[in-house]
Parts: C-alpha cells; sequence; structure tokens
C-alpha cells in the first residue's frame, strides 16, 4: 500500500533522526519496512537499568489503521511481558480501542519504556510478577534485577 | 365436493356420532342468502313473526341460542350483547332460542327487565326455522330434542352479509359480541379483519398472546370460562377425552376460524411481550430523538449521540444536560466546537498526518473538533470501523487521544451509500442493545425485535418464552429455543452437561436398536415410540424396550425413573453407576423426543407432498388436508415440551408435587405418542374421514395437556415450590 509506505518511511526517518533517549531503532531487512529492530536501555531507576532489551516491531500491511505488534525478543520478568520465548507485551496504545491511525511509532516506543519504568500490575500477564511488584518490592526488585542481569546483556 | 359441504360432513360426523341428523347434503345458509320465509313466535304462540318480512330494509342481527336460560346464554353470552357499546348501531337485535314463546319472553324479561336494549326475544318452538338455516343439531342427550348451535347472523337488506357459526354447536366463541359487533375499545372492523387474517395462519394454538391489546378480552372470556367448559363437557364427549372442539381448519368461506374462537385465558406461563418490526425500531429512536432535539435545542445529530451515550434514557439525559451541560458534551464526544458545519475542503499546502500525502487538490475533513485527514484515510477508517468492526455509535475522531464521535451527518458526506445503510443498520442495533427489555429474535434473516419486561432476576421464577412474528418462538432470558417449562439455569446446566457427557450418551440416541425378543436390528423412521419389529412382530417402547402393551394402562411408567434404594447403591461404584443410569433414563427421553420432532417433520412433509397428488387425484382441496399440518405442528410443539420437562425431571428433587408432575408429563407423552402412530399411517388411510377426525381430536388434546403441564409448572415455578437436586 503506497500510502502506508510514505507514512512508515515518515516515522522511521523521524525515529532514526531523532530517536527518543536510551532507543535505537533500525530495518531487520533494509527492503522491508514492516519490520524493526528496537534496542532499549533499561531505564535508570529500575530494575531493568544496565540492561540492553531487544525487541521486534511489526507494521501490519494496513498500518497504520491497524496498531503494530511489538514484542519484547530479550526475556524480562515484568508484570506486563510473558516471561517466555514470545515476550508478548500488555501496553495501552496498541489496544485495538486504543489505537488510531494518526497514533504514532514513537508513542508505541515511549509507552514501552514508560512501562519498564511503571508496571500496571492491574493489567497483568505475569501474575506472579504483578504479585510481588504489589506486594514485596524488594523482592520485585531483586529478582528483576537478576533476571536482567542473566538474559539482557 | 366443495370445501364447506366436506367440512359439513365432518362436522356431522363428529357431533353426532351413530346418528344421521341430516339427510340433506346443502351447507348452512351462507352470505347472500335470503332469510326462510318461516315463522317464529313472540310473547304467546298467537303472536307469529316473519322475519323475511319484518327485516326486508336495513341493519339487523339475529342471534341463534340452543335454550332460553341455559347457562352459557343467560351469564355471558346474551348480557355481552346487551352490555355491548355498538349494540344501538347493530340495527334491529332478535334472540331466537328453540323454546316456545312463553320461556323466550320469560327469560328475555329475566336478562332485560326494563326492555331498553331494544332487543327482541323469539322462540322457534319446533325448531323449524332454525333447521331451515341448517344451523340445527341433534341436543338429545342434552335438553332432550333438536336444538339450534349458538350463532350471529348479520343481516343487510333481508339478506345475510357475515355468519359467525360456533363450530362446536354449543360454545361461546365466534359468536360473543366482541367477536360480532367488535371488542369494546377497537372499531368494529378489527374483529373481522382479524379473523381474516386467522384464518390464513396454521400450527398448534399457542399458549402465548400478545396480551396487550388482548386484555380486555381476557378478562370476558375467563369470566365465563368455568360455565362454558361445562358446556363443552356434556356436549363433545365423542373420544371421552372431555375435549374442546379441535378443528385447525381455517375455514374461508364462513368467514371465521376455530383458532381465533379458542378462549384465550391468561396462564402464568404466558408472558406479556410486543414485537418491533424495523421500522417500529426506527420510529422509535426519531421520536425520542426529536424530543430531545426540541427540549435542549441541539442539533439532531448531536442528540442522538447523547441518547447513545446515555443508552436511550431521555429522562437521565435531560436532567444531566440541564445541570452541567459541558461536562454531558464532552463526555459523550461532543467536545467544544472549532469549525461550521461539516463540509469536505481542499487547502492549500495540507498534509494528511495519517497518510502523509500531500497533493494538492486533496480534499480533506475534519470534524467539530478540528482534526483533519484526507478522505481517503477517512474512508479507510471508516470502512474498517463499519465493516470489520461493527462499530457505528461509538467510532471516535481519527485523532490519537480524541474522543470526539463521529456523527451520521459527517459520516453520510465521507462514505459510500452501502456503507451508510449498513452503518444506520448498526445503530438501530445499538438502540436494541442498549436496552435491557429489548432483544433480537435470533432466528436468522429476521430483523424483528421483541419487548419483554422480564429481568433477569426473575428468570428463577418464570421461563419467558416469546413468539415472534415470524413464528420463531424463544426464550426471552437466555434466546434459545423455547425450553418451557424449564428454567434457564436448569437449561444451561442441561446442555453443558449433555456436551461434556455426549460420549455416554451417544449410543442412546443411535436410530437403531435391537427387537428385544429376537435381537433383529430394527430402525427407527418415524417419530413414534410404538415399534413393531417385522421379523418377529414383537411390539415394544422404543424408548424403555418395554412391553408395548404396558404403556397406556395406568402402571404405565415409562417416563418416571425408579430411583434405587440407598441400600442397593452403597459402594460407591454402583452410587455412580445409579448416577450414571438416571442420568441416561433422563436423556434418553429428551434426546428422543428432539429426535421424534424432526422424525415428525419428515413425516409431514412427505406427507404434504402426497397429499397434493391425493389432492389433484381425488379432488380434496388443499383446506381439507390442512387437519395434518396443525397436528405435525402440535407434535413439533409438544415434543419441544416433553423434551425439555425430562430435562426439568433429572434436576427435580422428589417432594409431593412430584407426582402431578409426572402425571402430566405421562398424560402428555401418550397423548403425543398416540397422534405421532395416527399420523404415521399410510397416506390412503389419513384421507378417511374417520382417522381424520380422529386426528384432529388427538391434536387438539395434545395441545390441552401441554397448555395443563405448562400451567402446572409456571404456577410452581413462580410460587418457588419446586424443590432441586443442585442449588441454581
Ligand atoms: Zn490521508
Ligand atoms: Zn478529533
Ligand atoms: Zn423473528
Ligand atoms: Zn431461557
Ligand atoms: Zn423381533
Ligand atoms: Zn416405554
Amino acid at each position: 500500500m503506497a500510502s502506508s509506505q510514505k507514512r512508515i518511511s515518515k516515522e522511521l526517518a523521524e525515529v532514526t533522526t531523532n530517536p527518543p533517549a536510551g532507543i535505537t531503532v533500525s530495518l531487520v531487512d533494509e527492503a522491508n519496512v514492516h519490520n524493526w529492530n528496537i534496542v532499549m536501555d533499561g531505564p535508570e531507576g529500575s530494575p531493568y537499568a544496565g540492561g540492553k532489551f531487544k525487541l521486534l516491531l511489526v507494521l501490519p500491511t494496513d498500518y497504520p489503521f491497524k496498531p503494530p505488534k511489538i514484542n519484547f525478543k530479550t526475556r524480562i520478568w515484568h508484570p506486563n511481558v510473558t516471561f517466555d520465548e514470545h515476550g508478548s507485551m500488555c501496553v495501552g496504545i496498541l489496544k485495538p480501542e486504543a489505537w488510531k491511525p494518526s497514533s504514532k511509532i514513537m508513542s508505541v516506543l515511549t509507552a514501552t519504556q514508560q512501562l519498564l519504568i511503571e508496571p500496571v500490575p492491574d493489567d497483568a500477564l505475569e501474575a506472579n510478577a504483578a504479585e510481588k511488584f504489589k506486594n514485596n518490592r524488594a523482592e520485585f526488585n531483586k529478582e528483576a534485577k537478576e533476571w536482567t542481569k542473566k538474559y539482557a546483556k | 365436493m366443495s370445501p364447506t359441504a366436506a367440512l359439513r360432513s365432518i362436522t356431522l360426523r363428529r357431533f353426532q356420532p351413530g346418528r344421521t341428523f341430516h339427510s340433506s347434503s346443502r351447507a348452512f345458509i351462507k352470505v347472500g342468502d335470503k332469510l326462510p320465509n318461516l315463522d317464529l313466535v313472540e310473547s304467546s304462540p298467537g303472536n307469529k313473526v316473519n322475519l323475511s318480512e319484518e327485516i326486508k330494509s336495513g341493519k339487523s342481527l339475529l342471534i341463534g341460542v340452543p335454550a332460553a336460560f341455559s347457562p352459557g346464554c343467560s351469564n355471558s353470552h346474551i348480557p355481552g350483547y346487551l352490555k355491548h357499546k355498538s349494540l344501538k348501531n347493530a340495527g334491529q337485535v332478535f334472540v331466537i332460542a328453540v323454546n316456545d314463546p312463553f320461556v323466550t319472553k320469560a327469560w328475555g324479561e329475566s336478562l332485560d327487565p326494563s326492555g331498553n336494549s331494544g332487543i327482541r326475544f323469539l322462540g322457534d318452538p319446533t325448531a323449524k326455522f332454525t333447521k331451515a338455516l341448517d344451523l340445527a343439531f341433534d341436543g338429545t342427550a342434552i335438553f332432550g330434542g333438536p336444538r339450534s348451535k349458538r350463532y350471529a347472523l348479520e343481516i343487510e337488506d333481508g339478506k345475510v352479509k357475515a355468519l359467525h357459526v360456533e363450530p362446536d354447536n354449543t360454545g361461546i366463541a365466534v359468536s360473543t359480541a366482541e367477536k360480532v359487533l367488535g371488542s369494546s375499545d377497537k372499531p368494529a372492523t378489527r374483529s373481522s379483519k382479524r379473523l381474516a387474517s386467522a384464518a390464513a395462519k396454521e400450527g398448534p394454538p399457542t399458549p402465548l398472546t400478545t396480551s396487550t391489546p388482548m386484555d380486555s378480552e381476557d378478562e370476558f372470556m375467563s369470566g365465563m370460562s368455568s360455565e362454558e367448559d361445562d358446556v363443552l363437557q356434556e356436549s363433545d364427549n365423542d373420544d371421552g377425552s372431555a375435549d374442546d372442539f379441535g378443528f385447525d381448519e381455517p375455514e374461508p368461506e364462513l368467514g371465521f376460524s376455530q383458532k381465533d374462537a379458542m378462549p384465550k385465558k391468561k396462564k402464568t406461563f404466558d408472558i406479556n411481550f410486543k414485537v418491533y418490526h424495523p421500522e417500529d425500531i426506527q420510529a422509535q429512536q426519531d421520536d425520542l430523538i426529536d424530543e430531545v432535539n426540541m427540549i435542549l435545542d441541539i442539533r439532531k445529530e448531536d442528540a442522538a449521540i447523547l441518547l447513545r451515550h446515555f443508552r436511550w434514557n431521555k429522562e437521565r439525559l435531560i436532567e444531566d444536560y440541564m445541570d452541567r451541560p459541558k461536562k454531558v458534551l464532552e463526555d459523550a464526544g461532543l467536545g467544544p466546537s472549532a469549525t461550521g458545519p461539516p463540509k469536505l475542503e481542499v487547502i492549500p499546502g495540507f498534509m494528511c498526518d495519517i497518510c502523509c500525502e500531500d497533493e494538492s487538490g486533496l480534499q480533506s475533513f475534519a470534524m467539530k473538533c478540528g482534526h483533519r485527514y484526507c478522505i481517503n484515510c477517512y474512508k479507510h477508517y471508516l470502512g474498517q470501523k463499519i465493516k470489520e468492526e461493527g462499530e457505528a455509535a461509538r467510532i471516535q475522531c481519527p485523532a490519537d487521544g480524541c474522543k470526539r464521535i463521529m456523527d451520521a451527518k459527517s459520516l453520510d458526506l465521507l462514505v459510500t451509500t452501502d456503507l451508510q445503510q449498513r452503518y444506520h443498520e448498526l445503530l438501530t442495533r445499538t438502540y436494541v442493545e442498549d436496552k435491557e427489555q429489548l432483544k433480537w429474535c435470533p432466528a436468522p434473516d429476521c430483523e424483528n425485535a421483541i419487548e419483554c419486561g422480564i429481568k433477569k432476576k426473575d428468570l428463577d421464577r418464570v421461563v419467558p418464552t416469546v413468539a415472534c412474528d415470524c413464528k420463531h418462538r424463544f426464550c426471552f432470558g437466555c434466546i434459545l429455543a423455547d425450553h418451557q417449562p424449564a428454567p434457564c439455569e436448569l437449561v444451561k446446566r442441561w446442555l453443558k452437561k449433555c456436551a461434556d457427557d455426549s460420549e455416554t450418551a451417544n449410543w442412546i440416541s443411535a436410530n437403531t436398536k435391537e427387537c428385544p425378543k429376537c435381537n433383529s436390528t430394527i430402525e427407527k423412521n418415524g417419530g413414534c415410540n410404538h415399534m413393531t419389529c417385522r421379523k418377529c412382530k414383537h411390539e415394544f417402547c422404543w424408548m424403555c424396550m418395554g412391553l408395548w402393551s404396558e404403556h397406556g394402562t395406568s402402571w404405565y411408567n415409562c417416563n418416571r425413573f425408579e430411583e434405587k434404594s440407598g441400600s442397593e447403591a452403597r459402594d460407591a461404584q454402583a452410587k455412580s453407576r445409579v448416577s450414571l443410569e438416571r442420568y441416561l433414563h433422563y436423556y434418553n427421553r429428551y434426546a428422543n423426543h428432539e429426535q421424534s420432532a424432526k422424525l415428525d417433520k419428515d413425516i409431514y412433509n412427505k406427507t404434504e407432498k402426497k397429499m397434493i397428488q391425493l389432492q389433484s387425484a381425488s379432488g380434496m382441496s388443499w383446506i381439507e388436508v390442512q387437519y395434518l399440518n396443525s397436528a405435525s405442528q402440535a407434535l413439533q410443539t409438544c415434543r419441544q415440551t416433553l423434551k425439555w420437562t425430562y430435562a426439568f425431571a433429572f434436576y427435580l428433587a422428589r417432594n409431593n408435587l412430584t407426582e402431578m408432575f409426572e402425571d402430566n408429563q405421562k398424560d402428555l407423552e401418550m397423548a403425543v405418542e398416540a397422534l405421532s402412530e395416527m399420523f404415521e399411517k399410510p397416506v390412503t388411510e389419513l384421507a378417511e374421514p374417520k382417522l381424520k377426525v380422529e386426528i384432529m381430536d388427538k391434536t387438539s388434546y395434545c395441545n390441552k395437556r401441554r397448555v395443563i403441564l405448562l400451567a402446572d409448572t409456571a404456577d410452581n415455578l413462580a410460587n418457588g415450590v419446586w424443590s432441586w437436586s443442585i442449588n441454581f
């Protein structure tokens, strides 16, 4: 879809020339603007600090009318990300009812970053992590840090 | 043979068993006929009245009754006329009874002491006038001689304009003042219109009434029902069933239909409801929108959005809006305005933020929030929302975070007509879906909605079966097909159990079984449970595999599961076996009725084809074969009810009411099996008048037993006196 190409190219140019702090973006394959590699630094002050997390962002053919899909390729222990090989994430802006055609990938990236700083335990995908986050923050931070050390190098 | 003559001969055979009262083959007096030139008497034997002379011109009404002072007449039939508002418009009114003039005089004075009504009471002592109308019947058994059917003849200029003849001779249904002069709340034409349309309808009398317009009639009818039953029982006991009149044939020539004549008494299982057609649903919304548009002085599009936001609660909307208009508009997605009325614009230097196109001449659009995008993106966005997501009432502006709701006017500007149409359909749907008391008819291709006041919390006390105009009968509580008498929650549990246990139960619903005597394989290919082995001629019951000869006797208990005593089921294994057996007992019967209903329908369809052939070969009319349709529908409906009685029974804990329930179930079961068996007879036999009458009788008996069963279960449910084996 031509219109989709134009929009994606514009967004890609913006994110690569003026990337948000702690995020780098590149195409998985130069010939395909629909698959993006994202590398996100664990935000300072979070238990993920010091880690580098790889994510895959896929733009559907119907983009921007349909929201992008984003998954953690690096394992992360977080209430809103499945602790498995899928690394599926629950982030508000990508929910079908919240996504609008004028929503931008930049917002998705910053929302993801924000989620690492401030998990939303009520929207949890990992009950165990959510439970610890709510009831035993010290324990949660400790465990999240350990996994970060183990995987996000 | 003309249809009328055929009908009449059936009537005669049915009501005068073993005795030929009429030898001529002429039919009743019919529309257009002149009155016979014969004398009646008024007050004294010398005072002769010749109606063919007396009412040569103008309107008049003749009411025939079996006899003066007979309970039905004195209590409600004639008083109904005396009280009726339209009596004065009926012209001269005569009541004619097969009595001597002294009796009719005394009777008239007792009913209308002042004589203000103007009704004249005439005697036809030898029934000669009545016989000439062919409206006499042999009343020897009750009255000691020939009597008049109950009828009403509308006469205009000496000729019959309309006739209303009670199909069972003495009942009070089609000849009531309400039917003849019109019900008191509606114009008089209503009754004839309704009769005509009812004559075109088919099927067993449904226990449902759209009771809103019927209330007055219901009260009227129930007030007399006890006497009427008495009369019926005396006059119609040819099959020992004390049945009500069982005709389901439409009789267009006579201008009435017996079905319509069925007195509709209000039962506990009758639910008040209304059927709305698409245009009604649209009109209701338009009315509300107009009202809000007037009261709040806002655009209709905005009024519509506000109403949808408030789920069509107009009162709350107006109240809230009066309090805080800004907040209400904001919350409903009608935030502050930035531009004028919606229109497409070409703006120099515009670049669409969605597709990033910026070619010159690109048309763009913005709602009042000012978020502007190109027309192509709007089209794509709206198409996706409407077509893929089925969204209409809550489509927001495409801008990130903007909650402005797309209004109908803007939408119409942006999309093609087929999308517009779909959008408006969806909007209409939200109206129904937003209202608790409205539900769509689930029948495929049906666009009607039903309004019913039954709430979720009522569902343990009532089974709200409603009937759409498309004839689909369904439960308003859970939208499943009619499942009376079983309450919704029970149905849910039962269906889940059946799904879970389907493997175990599969063998049972199989269509072949082995003859219990000679073990040869027998296939069931009709709905009837009375099986006869082709090989050894052993007769047995498909359901319990027991001897058929034992069924239909007083110890028939095919429907009842004999609970084994606790001592027999001491260990866990035995207990679980008993519980499985118990389940299979009920499941077997449940599944059997489901299956049989289908087979009965098949038979009907096959028979219908043969009937068409027979019709052309024998010259019988289409109307004359309709009794099979009625029988087929009665079988379907009754089996549907029976089916659910077994799920009902499965969860029922025994108490003093269980026996009554099982007896009712048994009675209906036996009646249905008997009808099913007749119904499966070969076509050549079906065409015989004797079997035809039997089938009609049995059909109406089945329908009656069903009503009795449903009334009993519904009453107990409403009173909360059933006890269940599980908690609902
Ligand atoms: Zn665009
Ligand atoms: Zn907007
Ligand atoms: Zn329908
Ligand atoms: Zn239900
Ligand atoms: Zn056999
Ligand atoms: Zn049996």
